[in-house]
Protein backbone atom coordinates (compact mmCIF):
# COMPACT_ATOMS: atom_id res chain seq x y z
CA UNK A 1 0.00 0.00 0.00
CA UNK A 2 2.64 2.72 1.00
CA UNK A 3 4.61 2.30 -1.95
CA UNK A 4 2.01 3.23 -4.02
CA UNK A 5 2.38 6.59 -2.46
CA UNK A 6 5.79 6.75 -2.41
CA UNK A 7 6.18 8.62 -5.85
CA UNK A 8 3.87 10.96 -4.71
CA UNK A 9 5.61 11.75 -1.77
CA UNK A 10 8.84 12.16 -3.95
CA UNK A 11 6.56 13.84 -6.59
CA UNK A 12 4.88 16.33 -4.06
CA UNK A 13 8.56 17.01 -2.51
CA UNK A 14 10.29 18.00 -5.38
CA UNK A 15 7.79 20.00 -6.92
CA UNK A 16 7.10 22.00 -4.11
CA UNK A 17 10.75 22.80 -3.82
CA UNK A 18 10.73 23.32 -7.31
CA UNK A 19 7.96 25.53 -7.18
CA UNK A 20 9.72 27.58 -3.96
CA UNK A 21 12.87 27.73 -5.61
CA UNK A 22 11.55 28.57 -9.23
CA UNK A 23 10.28 31.86 -7.42
CA UNK A 24 12.51 35.33 -8.83
CA UNK A 25 12.95 36.17 -5.41
CA UNK A 26 14.51 32.26 -4.83
CA UNK A 27 18.22 33.78 -5.20
CA UNK A 28 17.63 35.54 -2.05
CA UNK A 29 15.58 32.89 -0.11
CA UNK A 30 15.16 33.60 3.30
CA UNK A 31 16.40 31.88 5.99
CA UNK A 32 12.79 30.62 7.54
CA UNK A 33 12.21 29.80 3.58
CA UNK A 34 15.24 27.95 3.46
CA UNK A 35 14.83 25.84 6.79
CA UNK A 36 10.87 24.94 5.88
CA UNK A 37 12.77 23.05 2.52
CA UNK A 38 15.25 21.38 4.79
CA UNK A 39 12.03 20.06 6.89
CA UNK A 40 10.20 19.09 3.76
CA UNK A 41 13.17 17.20 2.66
CA UNK A 42 14.02 15.55 5.84
CA UNK A 43 10.03 14.56 5.98
CA UNK A 44 10.02 12.84 2.55
CA UNK A 45 13.39 11.03 3.60
CA UNK A 46 12.16 10.12 6.68
CA UNK A 47 8.99 8.67 4.67
CA UNK A 48 11.13 6.53 2.86
CA UNK A 49 13.30 5.50 6.07
CA UNK A 50 10.18 4.32 7.93
CA UNK A 51 9.08 2.24 4.73
CA UNK A 52 12.08 0.64 4.47
CA UNK A 53 11.92 0.02 7.99
CA UNK A 54 8.44 -1.33 7.96
CA UNK A 55 9.74 -4.03 4.72
CA UNK A 56 12.54 -4.90 6.81
CA UNK A 57 10.53 -5.91 9.88
CA UNK A 58 8.43 -7.85 7.61
CA UNK A 59 11.27 -9.88 5.94
CA UNK A 60 12.90 -10.22 9.21
CA UNK A 61 8.70 -11.49 10.07
CA UNK A 62 7.69 -13.84 7.25
CA UNK A 63 9.70 -13.10 4.13
CA UNK A 64 8.31 -11.16 1.18
CA UNK A 65 7.99 -12.23 -2.60
CA UNK A 66 11.33 -11.38 -4.39
CA UNK A 67 9.23 -9.81 -7.07
CA UNK A 68 7.03 -7.74 -4.86
CA UNK A 69 10.11 -6.21 -2.86
CA UNK A 70 12.10 -6.37 -6.27
CA UNK A 71 9.03 -3.66 -7.55
CA UNK A 72 9.23 -2.42 -4.06
CA UNK A 73 12.90 -1.34 -4.65
CA UNK A 74 12.51 -0.08 -8.29
CA UNK A 75 9.92 2.83 -6.75
CA UNK A 76 11.71 3.85 -3.82
CA UNK A 77 15.41 3.97 -6.01
CA UNK A 78 13.07 6.33 -8.33
CA UNK A 79 11.26 8.37 -5.23
CA UNK A 80 14.84 9.05 -3.78
CA UNK A 81 15.98 10.05 -7.63
CA UNK A 82 13.00 12.72 -7.03
CA UNK A 83 13.81 13.76 -3.61
CA UNK A 84 17.78 14.29 -4.58
CA UNK A 85 16.74 15.96 -7.62
CA UNK A 86 15.16 18.69 -5.46
CA UNK A 87 17.42 18.94 -3.10
CA UNK A 88 20.45 19.72 -5.92
CA UNK A 89 18.45 22.72 -6.11
CA UNK A 90 18.32 23.16 -2.43
CA UNK A 91 21.83 23.06 -2.21
CA UNK A 92 22.73 26.25 -3.21
CA UNK A 93 20.61 27.75 -1.25
CA UNK A 94 21.76 26.69 2.19
CA UNK A 95 23.21 29.89 4.01
CA UNK A 96 24.57 29.15 7.72
CA UNK A 97 26.56 25.86 8.96
CA UNK A 98 23.46 24.68 10.78
CA UNK A 99 21.57 24.54 7.70
CA UNK A 100 24.71 23.10 5.97
CA UNK A 101 25.04 20.66 8.55
CA UNK A 102 21.34 19.25 8.39
CA UNK A 103 21.44 18.82 4.70
CA UNK A 104 25.08 16.86 5.33
CA UNK A 105 22.65 14.45 7.55
CA UNK A 106 19.88 14.41 5.28
CA UNK A 107 22.38 13.01 2.65
CA UNK A 108 23.75 10.54 4.86
CA UNK A 109 20.29 8.86 4.93
CA UNK A 110 19.66 9.43 1.66
CA UNK A 111 22.75 7.56 0.73
CA UNK A 112 22.52 4.86 3.30
CA UNK A 113 19.20 4.10 1.95
CA UNK A 114 19.64 4.31 -1.40
CA UNK A 115 22.89 1.77 -0.72
CA UNK A 116 20.24 -0.68 1.19
CA UNK A 117 17.79 -0.75 -1.76
CA UNK A 118 20.55 -1.35 -4.51
CA UNK A 119 21.80 -4.02 -2.66
CA UNK A 120 18.72 -5.63 -2.28
CA UNK A 121 18.20 -5.53 -5.99
CA UNK A 122 21.62 -7.02 -6.80
CA UNK A 123 20.74 -9.72 -4.55
CA UNK A 124 16.95 -10.15 -5.85
CA UNK A 125 18.29 -9.95 -9.75
CA UNK A 126 20.75 -12.65 -9.18
CA UNK A 127 19.46 -15.83 -10.73
CA UNK A 128 19.33 -18.98 -8.91
CA UNK A 129 20.93 -22.17 -10.80
CA UNK A 130 18.99 -24.42 -13.29
CA UNK A 131 16.90 -26.59 -11.86
CA UNK A 132 17.50 -30.59 -13.13
CA UNK A 133 14.03 -31.63 -12.74
CA UNK A 134 14.68 -35.22 -13.92
CA UNK A 135 16.99 -35.78 -11.09
CA UNK A 136 14.80 -34.37 -9.15
CA UNK A 137 11.45 -36.63 -9.88
CA UNK A 138 14.01 -39.22 -9.38
CA UNK A 139 14.56 -38.54 -6.05
CA UNK A 140 11.22 -37.28 -5.01
CA UNK A 141 9.78 -41.02 -6.03
CA UNK A 142 12.29 -42.89 -4.73
CA UNK A 143 11.75 -41.29 -1.23
CA UNK A 144 7.92 -41.31 -2.00
CA UNK A 145 8.39 -44.76 -2.99
CA UNK A 146 10.66 -45.98 0.55
CA UNK A 147 8.09 -43.59 2.83
CA UNK A 148 10.83 -41.12 3.78
CA UNK A 149 8.86 -38.50 3.32
CA UNK A 150 8.57 -36.23 6.19
CA UNK A 151 5.76 -34.13 7.73
CA UNK A 152 6.83 -30.96 8.91
CA UNK A 153 4.61 -28.80 10.87
CA UNK A 154 6.24 -27.65 13.72
CA UNK A 155 9.64 -25.96 14.20
CA UNK A 156 11.23 -28.77 15.79
CA UNK A 157 9.99 -30.72 12.89
CA UNK A 158 12.08 -28.07 10.74
CA UNK A 159 15.24 -27.98 12.23
CA UNK A 160 16.04 -30.81 14.20
CA UNK A 161 18.79 -30.11 14.90
CA UNK A 162 17.38 -26.28 16.80
CA UNK A 163 14.75 -27.57 18.56
CA UNK A 164 15.72 -24.96 21.65
CA UNK A 165 16.03 -21.84 19.42
CA UNK A 166 12.47 -21.29 19.55
CA UNK B 1 -6.97 -24.02 1.70
CA UNK B 2 -4.35 -24.70 4.18
CA UNK B 3 -1.70 -27.41 3.60
CA UNK B 4 0.36 -30.33 5.04
CA UNK B 5 4.11 -29.69 4.19
CA UNK B 6 5.47 -32.90 3.69
CA UNK B 7 10.14 -32.77 2.90
CA UNK B 8 12.05 -35.08 1.17
CA UNK B 9 14.72 -35.48 3.78
CA UNK B 10 17.12 -34.15 1.65
CA UNK B 11 15.57 -30.78 2.08
CA UNK B 12 14.99 -30.97 5.35
CA UNK B 13 18.53 -31.80 5.89
CA UNK B 14 19.25 -28.81 3.80
CA UNK B 15 17.66 -26.76 5.96
CA UNK B 16 18.31 -28.16 9.17
CA UNK B 17 22.15 -27.20 8.05
CA UNK B 18 21.84 -23.88 6.90
CA UNK B 19 24.22 -21.55 8.86
CA UNK B 20 21.81 -19.02 10.18
CA UNK B 21 20.97 -17.77 13.87
CA UNK B 22 18.10 -18.19 15.66
CA UNK B 23 16.38 -14.87 14.14
CA UNK B 24 16.94 -16.61 10.86
CA UNK B 25 15.49 -19.54 11.91
CA UNK B 26 12.75 -18.47 12.92
CA UNK B 27 12.17 -16.13 9.76
CA UNK B 28 12.55 -19.00 7.56
CA UNK B 29 10.07 -21.20 9.53
CA UNK B 30 7.44 -18.58 9.20
CA UNK B 31 8.40 -17.86 5.34
CA UNK B 32 7.59 -21.77 4.81
CA UNK B 33 4.89 -21.71 7.12
CA UNK B 34 3.34 -18.99 4.04
CA UNK B 35 3.76 -22.26 2.08
CA UNK B 36 1.32 -23.85 3.47
CA UNK B 37 -1.72 -21.11 3.15
CA UNK B 38 -0.67 -20.31 -0.30
CA UNK B 39 -3.15 -19.35 -2.71
CA UNK B 40 -4.22 -21.53 -5.83
CA UNK B 41 -3.69 -17.87 -7.97
CA UNK B 42 0.14 -18.01 -6.78
CA UNK B 43 0.33 -22.05 -7.29
CA UNK B 44 -1.36 -22.17 -10.64
CA UNK B 45 0.40 -18.87 -12.30
CA UNK B 46 2.12 -20.03 -15.08
CA UNK B 47 5.23 -18.05 -14.10
CA UNK B 48 5.54 -20.09 -10.73
CA UNK B 49 5.63 -23.41 -13.01
CA UNK B 50 8.35 -25.32 -13.86
CA UNK B 51 7.82 -28.69 -15.46
CA UNK B 52 5.20 -30.51 -12.93
CA UNK B 53 6.15 -28.33 -10.26
CA UNK B 54 5.60 -25.59 -8.71
CA UNK B 55 7.91 -22.79 -7.55
CA UNK B 56 7.63 -21.11 -4.52
CA UNK B 57 10.65 -18.10 -3.86
CA UNK B 58 10.61 -16.31 -0.80
CA UNK B 59 13.04 -13.59 0.25
CA UNK B 60 14.10 -13.33 4.22
CA UNK B 61 16.85 -11.52 6.31
CA UNK B 62 19.38 -13.44 8.02
CA UNK B 63 21.21 -10.96 10.31
CA UNK B 64 20.26 -7.78 8.22
CA UNK B 65 21.59 -9.69 5.22
CA UNK B 66 18.64 -10.16 2.77
CA UNK B 67 18.30 -14.28 1.57
CA UNK B 68 16.51 -14.96 -1.58
CA UNK B 69 15.48 -18.65 -1.19
CA UNK B 70 13.27 -21.33 -4.08
CA UNK B 71 11.09 -24.49 -2.84
CA UNK B 72 10.57 -26.93 -5.92
CA UNK B 73 6.98 -28.34 -4.42
CA UNK B 74 5.43 -31.16 -5.84
CA UNK B 75 1.60 -30.73 -5.90
CA UNK B 76 0.39 -33.33 -7.48
CA UNK B 77 -1.47 -34.19 -3.93
CA UNK B 78 -3.04 -30.78 -3.35
CA UNK B 79 -6.40 -32.18 -3.63
CA UNK B 80 -5.84 -34.31 -0.78
CA UNK B 81 -4.23 -31.29 0.82
CA UNK B 82 -0.75 -32.26 0.91
CA UNK B 83 2.35 -30.81 -0.68
CA UNK B 84 6.01 -32.47 -1.32
CA UNK B 85 8.90 -29.79 -1.16
CA UNK B 86 10.99 -31.95 -3.25
CA UNK B 87 14.10 -29.28 -3.50
CA UNK B 88 15.40 -26.14 -1.87
CA UNK B 89 18.32 -23.99 -2.44
CA UNK B 90 19.37 -20.41 -2.30
CA UNK B 91 20.98 -17.48 -4.09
Amino acid sequence: MTVDVLPEVALGAAGAMRAALDRPSSREASAQTVAALLRQSALSLDFVRTYHDSLAAELDHKGMHPDVLLDVCRVALETLDGIAESRRLLAKLLADDEQKAEFRRQDELAAALRQTFTEWQEVLNRPFPPLDLKKIEEQTRADVDAGRMIRVETFEDLFPSHADDQ
Amino acid sequence: MRFYLDHRPAVRSFLDGLTLSRLGRISLFYTLHALRTVSDAERLNPANRVGPYFVFRRTFREKGRLVPIRFVVDDGPAAYGVLRVVFVDLT
